[in-house]
């Protein structure tokens, strides 16, 4: 892994979910550096280095995106969208970290290009575990374009 | 003989002969005048050649020399081009048979006699005029003769000068000289055979004399040298003059001498030669004799055998002209009369088919001059649509030597057509050749005309019979019926006693027979077998039909029989028949008859189908009716009356159509009419005008045509039938259903949403408090108070939240499932209803004065109203001045007005002004509440009939909620 940061971007509007998503990250000790946005329209903002978060130095392209499906003013699945159809974000691996298990919105989120679909468990254990292995997988075991080039 | 000489001469026998040829077939004065000709020119040369003949030994040289040879070569043409004229003239007169120039013919044998008759004249006439031109011509002969005497001597004396000149011996020149000419002289031949030479001494002594030696010394000085001329000189004289003389009548010793007197001056001497002129006559008579016997010799062989020839090629030119002629010899001129009186024209061809002759009547007929008929003219006015017939016709008789017969037309030149009767046949010698025909024209029009009428009618007739479409019959009675009989006797007669004489196949086959043989000679009862079906109703008995024909004298017309035919099969006609009175009896009747079985049967089927037609139309549940090409209602039956409430048809028979449709539907409806008009069948839907009640039709144009009932395709369209049903009720029903089931789409969609939402939203708390409380149990466990607090905090507020959730979904659901009836509500008032239940400390409230009043649900609107202030509330609480207007703004034409909540708070985002709308949907997720605020809104005005929707110029700007209640 380097001794290059790992950087995570959450997008979920639950301030509760984003706590209990970042302590499981911090539990297992995943992630150097993991920012929270709470709607669709600030998410790619951070990704596309503007309005607030237009200094790129200090809001580095994520290694691993989490994202809720159901965001304010934009909406999970467009800013899915917009990342797979952009061309120098559409390799940034996006897991939809949800609590919809509709069968509608598993099979668009892959039709826009998810890279993975988890749902979030009641039981926090759980959570918690899925929370680590993801962290596990997308981060130690994935081998995604970005890190190879580095 | 020169050539010329002889052409000449050939030249002349040659028209000699041929000008008497000519004169025995024409009598003109141009044979005879170059008869005489010829016989003048050869006097002329008789007397010229015997004149020649004494001047020279050779004479063919003189006439050589002669130059008046060439214009008698020249004047020879001329008379042979005059004969061959004459020639062409006669043969053509015996070609068009100008008879009366012609001469008969003469036999062979009486032609020799005149042949020689002719020859002895010329021979006679040339010897006659040869004498007497000679007697004329004698002294210039004999001139000549002494001419050439002078040139004699003179060439005597030259020679011997000549001889002498270069002797040079004076003396005996003399001497010498007379030896010399003396030697020299040797002139003994014809015609000076006779002749003798002399010298004359000066002063008159004869010095030499060739024949008589004796006379030497004679004195001659005084002898007359010329005693004809005016001053007769003597010898001595002449010696005296020294000159030189040509003389003819020096009577010398008693005999005419011609005498040539040459001076020679070298002896002082005369040379004389002498020629007696006796001597010279003889000569040229004995010259003469032989050639005028050779000339008289051919003369009367050749001209007799030249005559004959010429005579026999002009007889074969003449051919049978003259044969025929010679044939009819003396009854020629009876046979003329007859010919020119007969009303039949007669006319005679020669053996080539030729015609030759044509009398009067012909040339009536024809219309041409007997010179044009002639040859084969007579064919020219025959009609162009007989002639190659007929010249085909006749050249086979001719080239057959068969009897021709034909009739044929001739027309005239001013159109006028005459049919003869045609007929030649060959005449013929006694060796059966062939020697011209004779034939006769028959003027056969009338005949022809009469027959053609005859034909034509018979014609007509047996056509109109064969082919007429109608059956046609004569009945013959066995008996005659007596028309003074009881009627009743005569019907029953009428109807049985007779048999067909006569009928056309249509009759025949209309009656279940195969042609009229099968018809004729049938009896009357033969005709109606017994009837085999019965589907007819009579119209009237046979007996009663026949009766009226009686009482309508015999005669009827159009009478409707219906028939069995010969199969039994009833049948049904259309009669007319007339009876034919003789002598107060019926005798015959003439019938005609037509089918119309099928006429019949299609006209009761016909008004069976008008029938059912009508009470359909009457009985049938819609509205039938019909309209004219021009949109006019012409009738409509008693159902359509109702369904547009007119009592009477004719109130609306007339009107348009179209000012029953309503103003919309108008144009689309006349398009279809249009349609209609061309053919084509259109079904179609409309709503009628507000006159008739405005209510909805099916209706369908059909277009009916004459010839079909119902048009398919093509045809000429007459009239449109419209059939309209009213389907107000039907329609009302669909329009319900449609809007129930949008109106149920809509809530499943939503529903669906909802569910979705749902799920999705309710669980969220779960997760919160589920991981909350495994995180307090672990905070807990580590005895982190502080943090266990945190976590009590974080799951009581989900409880809350899914608290609020519950509640707020269960109100949603109440929106659409109850709902109370509508109460006119001052709008103010629910603004100030709403305004107690919502916390507005510290902002600036303005209510507008005048609110409307409205219809609506009064809990309801009040609860719009307190989530749309409670909305604005939240969002400007943290703005510097915050305001909040509610208002309504005036909407005019009975619309519904348009009511706002207006703030200046953090405002929307034109891009998100739909969305906020929807249900949990949080523009900001770290504003307190549930999303389902705006939702709710929307769907208690929409259940009003109304509608709401947001505007806002952007973040930070306020924004404004408007709504309105119904359209």
């Amino acid at each position: 892994m380097g001794g290059r940061p790992l950087v995570i971007l959450l997008a979920e509007d639950n301030r509760s979910h984003t706590k209990l998503v970042l302590r499981g990250l911090q539990q297992h000790h995943i992630g150097n550096q993991i920012f929270c946005v709470s709607d669709g329209e600030q998410a790619l903002d951070f990704l596309n280095h503007r309005g607030r978060f237009s200094d790129a130095a200090a809001n580095p392209r994520p290694d691993l995106m989490l994202l809720d499906l159901r965001l304010p003013r934009v909406d999970g699945l467009d800013v899915l969208k917009q990342i797979k159809t952009c061309a120098t974000l559409q390799t940034i691996p996006v897991v939809i970290l949800t609590t919809s298990d509709a069968e509608a919105d598993i099979s668009q989120a892959y039709e826009f290009g998810a890279n993975s679909y988890l749902v979030k468990p009641i039981d926090f254990d759980r959570f918690s575990e899925m929370i680590r292995e993801l962290g596990f997988y997308w981060l130690a075991w994935n081998i995604s374009p970005l890190s190879n080039e580095s | 003989m020169s050539l010329f000489v002889l052409i000449s001469t050939l030249l002349r026998l040659v028209v000699l002969v041929w000008a008497v040829v000519l004169w025995r077939r024409i009598h003109d004065w141009k044979p005879v005048c170059l008869f005489l000709c010829v016989i003048l020119i050869a006097a002329r040369d008789f007397a010229m050649m015997a004149g020649t003949a004494t001047t020279s030994g050779d004479w063919s040289l003189e006439m050589t020399a002669d130059l008046r040879q060439l214009p008698d070569f020249g004047l020879s043409l001329v008379m042979l081009v005059v004969v061959l004229l004459l020639d062409r003239e006669l043969r053509s007169g015996i070609e068009t048979g100008s008879l009366p120039k012609l001469q008969a013919a003469t036999g062979s044998s009486r032609l020799m006699k005149t042949a020689i008759a002719v020859a002895v004249t010329a021979i006679m006439a040339s010897a006659g005029v040869g004498w007497l031109a000679w007697n004329s011509s004698r002294q210039a002969v004999l001139n000549s003769v002494a001419h050439e005497s002078l040139s004699i001597s003179r060439s005597l004396a030259n020679h011997v000068a000549l001889k002498l000149q270069n002797s040079g011996d004076p003396a005996g020149m003399r001497e010498k000289s007379l030896v010399e000419l003396r030697n020299t002289w040797n002139l003994t031949e014809p015609p000076y055979e006779g002749s003798y030479l002399c010298v004359v001494e000066s002063p008159g002594r004869l010095a030499l004399h060739s024949k008589n030696e004796k006379m030497v010394g004679t004195d001659v000085s005084q002898v007359v040298v010329d005693p004809a001329a005016a001053q007769p000189r003597t010898v001595s004289k002449l010696l005296a003059s020294r000159e030189n003389l040509a003389t003819q009548n020096t009577n010398f010793r008693g005999m005419q001498q011609l005498a040539g007197y040459t001076y020679m001056p070298s002896i002082d001497s005369l040379v004389v030669v002498h020629v007696p002129a006796k001597l010279v006559e003889n000569n040229v008579r004995n010259a003469a004799i032989p050639w005028a016997i050779g000339l008289a010799v051919i003369a009367g062989v050749l001209i007799p055998v030249s005559v004959t020839l010429l005579h026999h090629s002009y007889t074969t030119a003449q051919g049978t002209a003259q044969t025929a002629t010679s044939a009819l010899g003396e009854s020629q001129e009876r046979f003329q009369s007859v010919c020119t009186h007969v009303p039949v024209g007669i006319f005679l061809g020669d053996r080539d088919g030729g015609c030759i002759y044509i009398n009067e009547y012909t040339e009536e007929i024809l219309g041409i001059s007997p010179r044009d008929a002639l040859g084969s003219g007579w064919t020219k006015p025959i009609h162009a649509a007989d002639r190659d017939r007929v010249i085909q016709a006749w050249q086979a008789a001719v080239h057959d030597g068969a009897p021709f017969e034909s009739v044929f037309r001739f027309r005239r030149e001013d159109g006028h057509d005459t049919w003869v009767f045609g007929s030649v046949k060959a005449v013929r010698d006694d060796h059966q050749n062939i020697t011209g025909y004779v034939g006769s024209v028959l003027d056969v029009t009338q005949l022809k005309q009469t027959e053609d009428a005859l034909r034509r009618s018979e014609e007509r007739y047996r056509g109109f019979v064969e082919n007429s479409s109608q059956g046609i019959y004569l009945c013959e009675f066995d008996e005659p019926i007596s028309i003074d009989l009881p009627e009743d006797e005569q019907a029953r007669r009428l109807s049985s006693d007779y048999h067909f004489a006569t009928c056309n196949d249509v009759f025949a086959r209309m009656n279940g027979f195969e042609s009229s043989a099968d018809v004729i000679g049938l009896k009357a009862c033969d005709l109606n077998p017994t009837p085999k079906d019965d589907q007819f109703s009579r119209s009237d008995a046979p007996v009663e039909r026949v009766l009226s024909m009686i009482r309508n004298g015999y005669q009827a017309a159009d009478q409707i029989s219906e028939e069995f035919d010969r199969h039994g099969q009833r049948v049904v006609f259309s009669k007319n028949c007339l009876g034919v009175i003789e002598d107060g009896c019926l005798r015959r009747v003439w019938g005609t008859q037509l089918d119309v079985t099928d006429r019949v049967l299609a006209e009761r089927a016909m008004q069976a189908s008008e029938a059912r037609f009508k009470s359909l139309v009457r009985a049938a549940p819609v509205c039938i009716h019909e309209i004219d090409l021009a949109g006019r209602l012409l009738s409509m039956n008693q159902t359509g009356l109702a369904m547009i409430g007119v009592e009477q048809e004719c109130d609306i028979v007339g009107k348009l159509f179209l000012d029953a449709v309503c103003e919309q539907d108008r144009e689309r409806i006349a398009a279809l009419l249009d349609d209609a008009r061309t053919g084509k069948a259109s079904y179609f839907e409309f709503t009628s005008s507000a006159a008739t009640g405005s209510r909805y039709f099916s209706s369908s144009f059909i277009p009916i045509s004459s010839s079909m009932p119902i048009l398919s395709s093509g045809g000429h369209v007459e009239k449109l039938m419209g059939i309209s049903q009213d389907i107000t009720e039907r329609k009302r029903a669909e329009s319900e259903r449609e809007s129930l089931i949008a109106d149920l789409e809509r809530k499943n969609a939503e529903l669906e949403q909802f569910t979705y939402t749902v799920s999705h939203d309710l669980k969220s708390p779960l997760v919160t408090i589920g991981g909350f409380m495994s995180m307090l149990k672990r905070d807990l466990a580590e005895q982190n108070i502080e943090a266990a607090h945190d976590d009590i905090a974080e799951v009581s507020g989900a409880v809350v939240k899914m608290k609020q959730l519950l509640d707020q979904l269960l109100d949603l659901s109440r929106v659409g499932r109850v709902i109370s009836p509508p109460a006119e509500v001052p709008f103010g008032e629910l603004v100030n209803e709403a305004l107690e239940l919502v916390s507005t400390d510290g902002l600036r409230l303005n209510v507008a004065a005048n609110l409307p009043v409205i219809r609506c649900d009064r809990m309801r609107m009040r609860e719009v109203l307190q989530n749309l202030l409670e909305n604005a509330v939240k969002f400007s609480r943290n703005q510097p001045e915050p305001c909040i207007e509610v208002g309504g703004q005036a909407v005019n034409n009975g619309h519904s007005p348009v009511l706002f909540v207006r703030d200046n708070g953090i405002g929307i985002d034109p891009h998100y002004a739909e969305r906020v709308f929807d249900l949990f949907e949080q523009l900001d997720g770290s504003m307190e509440g549930t999303g389902i605020g705006l939702a709710l809104c929307r769907r208690i005005v929409n259940t009003h009939g109304g509608r709401i929707w947001v505007e806002s110029e952007g973040p930070g700007t306020g924004c404004t909620f408007f709504f309105t209640l119904g359209d």
